[in-house]
C-alpha cells in the first residue's frame, strides 16, 4: 500500500526542527511512484483511502468491543486547508456509535473562566471510541499567539509573557497528553498544510460557488495578512509538542486526494498498532452464558 | 426510497391506543403490512435503503450548513431488537461531523441526584446536528416500571402530594408520560425534529437471536445477563411499552412502530421515514444576505490584487 518510508517522512520526530516554509505542500508521490501518470496516481490514492477506511472500520469494531483504549486524532490547519472534507471522506460511514467529531468554536464565557484545557478535557473520547478534534487545544498556542487580544481576554494571572509563556503552554500540553496516553488514549495529530497560493485559489472558488458561500467570511481574507505569524506559531508549536506519546504529522494538502489518503492510512495504522484482542470472558460470565443458553433451548420444547 | 405513504402507515396516530400483540412483527400476516408486501421485497428494500442513504447524506450537509434545526432520533425495542443494525444502516453514509450516537448506560450517582430527564437533556443535539439515542428517557416509563426495584433507587420524595406523586402508582407513570410530552413539545417548538422508532420483535425471534449470539464466540461479548432478565419480564415490558407508546405519540414527536423480525425491513423503513422528515424541513445551503455579499466583492478584489 504505502511504505513505512513514505509515511515516516511526514512524521515530526520528537526534538527535530520544523520549518514549514520549506515543506512541499504539493507533494504527490515519491520516486517509487514516478512511473505513474497523474490519473494513475489519483487512482492509487483512492485505493489507499478505501482500503485504509475498511481496515479502520474493522479495527474500530474491535476497539469498541475491547473497551480499553481510546483514539484521539487532532486536526489543525489554516483556513480552507480541507479539515472538514478530510473528516467527511476519511470517516463517513464509520459506525457513529464509536466515533465522535468535536469542533471547537469560540470559547464561551464559562469556558474562559476555566483553564484552557478544561473544555478540551470534557470532549475527550471515552474508552472504546475514536474522537476527532476539528481544531483543538492547539488553538491556544496558535491563533491566541497571533492575536494577543484573545489572550488578554483569558483573564490570566501572572506576569510571564513572550517566549517563556508559550514555552509553559507547550509543557502543559505535553504533560496533559502524556497523562492521557498513559491512561489509554492513543493520540495522533495532523497538520494539513496548504500553500498561501492554494488558499487564495480555494477562497476564490468559495466566492464563485453560492452553495459554498456559507463557509466564507470576508474576515478570512484579512487573516491572510498574518500568514507568516501563523507559520512561526505552527513551527514552534509542532516542534515543541511532537512527542513519542503524541506525534505530529505534517500532511501535504494542496492536493485534497493526497491529504485524505495519507490521513486515512496513518489513522488506520495508529489504531491497528494497538493490541485489540478481546478480553477473555470470566468464569462467572461463562457460567451465566451457559445457564442462559440452557434456559433458551428448553423454552423451545 | 420507500413510498411516502409508509411514513403514515407506520406512524402511531396521536391519541390511539396500541396493542403490540396485534402487530405482526414478521410483517407478512398483518393487514396493515399487506398493503405494501406486494411492492416491497428484499432487493427492493435494499435499493430503497441505498437511495435513502445517499439522499440523507446530502440532506445532513444542508442541515449542518443551515444551522437552525437539530434532529433527534430515539430508538427502542425489546432486548434483541436490532437497534445497532438500524444505526449502522441509517448512518452508513452520514458524515460523523454532524451525527453522533448516544447510548445511555447505568445512571451515575450524580445523574440519580437530578431529575430523570436531566442526563438526556444534556445529550441532545445542537442545531445543525443529528443525534441517535440508543435507549432514552422512555426507559424511565418502561424499564423502570417493569423492574420496580429501580424506582426505589431514584430517591424520589414519597411522603407528600397526590397519587401522581406516589412512585410506582398508575397515576405516577401517566404523570411521567405527560411530562415527557411537555418536554418534547418544548424541544420541537425550539427547533428539534423528533422521530421515535420502536422496533417490534416477537418473543420467539428474541429467543433465536439470543441463542445465535451465545453460540458465536466472536459475538458472545454482546450478550449480557441483563438481556435474559428482560426476557423473563417480557410481558411486563410489552405492557409498559403499550401504555408509553399510546400516551406519547404526538404531532410534535410521533412514534413509528416498525416490524423488527426481518433484519432488512426496519433499517429500510427507518432510513426512509427519517430522510423524508428531514427533507420536509426544507433546509438548504444558507443564502448570504445582500449586505454581506458586498463584503464578498471587496474580499475578492483584495485576493485578486495580491
Amino acid at each position: 500500500m504505502l511504505s513505512k518510508k513514505i509515511i515516516d517522512q511526514f512524521k515530526v520526530k520528537p526534538g527535530s526542527k520544523v520549518q514549514l516554509r520549506s515543506f512541499d505542500t504539493s507533494w504527490d508521490g515519491d520516486d517509487e511512484f514516478k512511473h505513474l501518470s497523474k490519473d494513475e496516481l489519483k487512482e492509487k490514492a483512492a485505493a489507499v483511502l478505501e482500503q485504509s477506511r475498511q481496515e479502520m472500520f474493522e479495527a474500530q469494531r474491535r476497539l469498541f468491543a475491547q473497551d480499553r483504549y481510546s483514539v484521539l486524532a487532532v486536526l489543525q490547519a489554516m483556513d480552507a486547508a480541507g479539515k472538514d472534507g478530510t473528516i467527511k471522506h476519511v470517516l463517513s460511514g464509520i459506525n457513529p456509535e464509536g466515533c465522535q467529531v468535536v469542533s471547537f468554536k469560540q470559547p464561551s464565557v464559562e469556558e474562559l473562566d476555566h483553564d484552557f484545557l478544561w473544555r478540551v478535557n470534557k470532549a475527550l473520547p471515552e474508552r472504546g471510541r475514536i474522537g476527532i478534534f476539528n481544531r483543538s487545544h492547539y488553538e491556544e498556542v496558535l491563533v491566541v499567539r497571533v492575536h494577543p487580544a484573545i489572550l488578554a481576554n483569558e483573564r490570566l494571572p501572572g506576569s510571564k509573557t513572550g517566549k517563556e509563556f508559550w514555552q509553559e503552554r507547550y509543557e502543559d500540553i505535553n504533560a496533559f497528553e502524556r497523562h492521557l496516553a498513559r491512561n489509554g488514549t492513543v493520540i495522533v495529530k495532523f497538520f494539513l498544510q496548504i500553500s498561501r497560493k492554494e488558499q487564495k485559489e480555494r477562497f476564490l472558488a468559495r466566492l464563485d460557488d453560492p452553495e459554498k458561500h456559507w463557509k466564507f467570511s470576508p474576515g478570512d481574507v484579512d487573516e491572510r495578512a498574518f500568514w507568516d505569524d501563523y507559520m512561526d506559531a505552527f513551527d514552534d508549536a509542532i516542534e515543541a509538542t511532537s512527542t513519542p506519546w503524541g506525534p505530529w504529522y505534517i500532511i501535504p494538502a494542496d492536493k485534497k486526494w493526497v491529504a485524505r489518503a495519507l490521513v486515512a492510512r496513518i489513522l488506520a495504522n495508529t489504531i491497528l498498532s494497538l493490541d485489540l484482542a478481546p478480553a477473555p470472558t470470566s468464569p462467572e460470565q461463562e457460567a451465566e452464558n451457559t445457564a442462559a443458553r440452557q434456559q433458551l433451548v428448553s423454552e423451545a420444547a | 426510497m420507500i413510498p411516502s405513504e409508509f411514513s403514515q402507515l407506520f406512524r402511531l396516530q396521536p391519541g390511539t391506543s396500541i396493542s403490540l400483540d396485534a402487530f405482526d412483527t414478521a410483517w407478512e400476516g398483518s393487514p396493515a403490512f399487506k398493503t405494501w408486501s406486494d411492492q416491497l421485497d428484499q432487493s427492493l428494500a435494499l435499493q430503497a435503503l441505498e437511495q435513502a442513504q445517499s439522499i440523507l447524506a446530502e440532506a445532513q450537509e444542508k442541515l449542518y450548513a443551515d444551522d437552525h434545526w437539530a434532529v433527534l432520533v430515539v430508538l427502542h425495542g425489546q432486548a434483541g431488537a436490532d437497534i445497532d443494525g438500524v444505526i449502522r444502516h441509517v448512518a452508513s453514509g452520514v458524515n460523523p461531523q454532524g451525527c453522533s450516537v448516544t447510548a445511555f448506560r447505568k445512571a451515575s450517582s450524580e445523574e440519580i441526584d437530578h431529575d430523570y430527564l436531566w442526563r438526556y437533556h444534556k445529550a441532545l443535539p445542537e442545531r445543525g446536528r443529528m443525534v441517535l439515542f440508543k435507549d432514552s428517557y422512555y426507559n424511565q416509563v418502561v424499564q423502570v416500571r417493569a423492574f420496580p426495584e429501580q424506582i426505589a433507587k431514584q430517591r424520589l420524595p414519597v411522603n407528600k402530594g397526590s397519587a401522581a406523586q406516589k412512585p410506582g402508582s398508575p397515576e405516577f407513570w401517566k404523570r411521567r408520560c405527560t411530562e415527557i410530552n411537555a418536554f418534547e413539545q418544548q424541544l420541537a417548538a425550539n427547533g428539534k425534529l423528533i422521530l421515535k422508532f420502536f422496533l417490534d420483535i416477537s418473543r420467539e425471534e428474541q429467543r433465536r437471536r439470543f441463542l445465535k449470539l451465545l453460540e458465536d464466540p466472536a459475538e458472545r461479548w454482546k450478550f449480557n445477563s441483563a438481556d435474559l432478565a428482560e426476557r423473563n419480564q417480557w410481558q411486563a415490558l410489552q405492557q409498559a411499552w403499550e401504555e408509553a407508546l399510546s400516551q406519547t405519540s404526538t404531532d410534535w414527536a410521533p412514534w413509528y412502530i416498525l416490524p423488527g423480525d426481518h433484519a432488512w425491513v426496519a433499517p429500510t423503513l427507518a432510513a426512509g421515514i427519517l430522510t423524508r422528515a428531514i427533507l420536509d424541513l426544507g433546509v438548504d445551503y444558507p443564502k448570504v444576505p445582500e449586505a454581506v455579499l458586498a463584503g464578498f466583492t471587496e474580499a475578492r478584489k483584495k485576493l485578486e490584487a495580491e
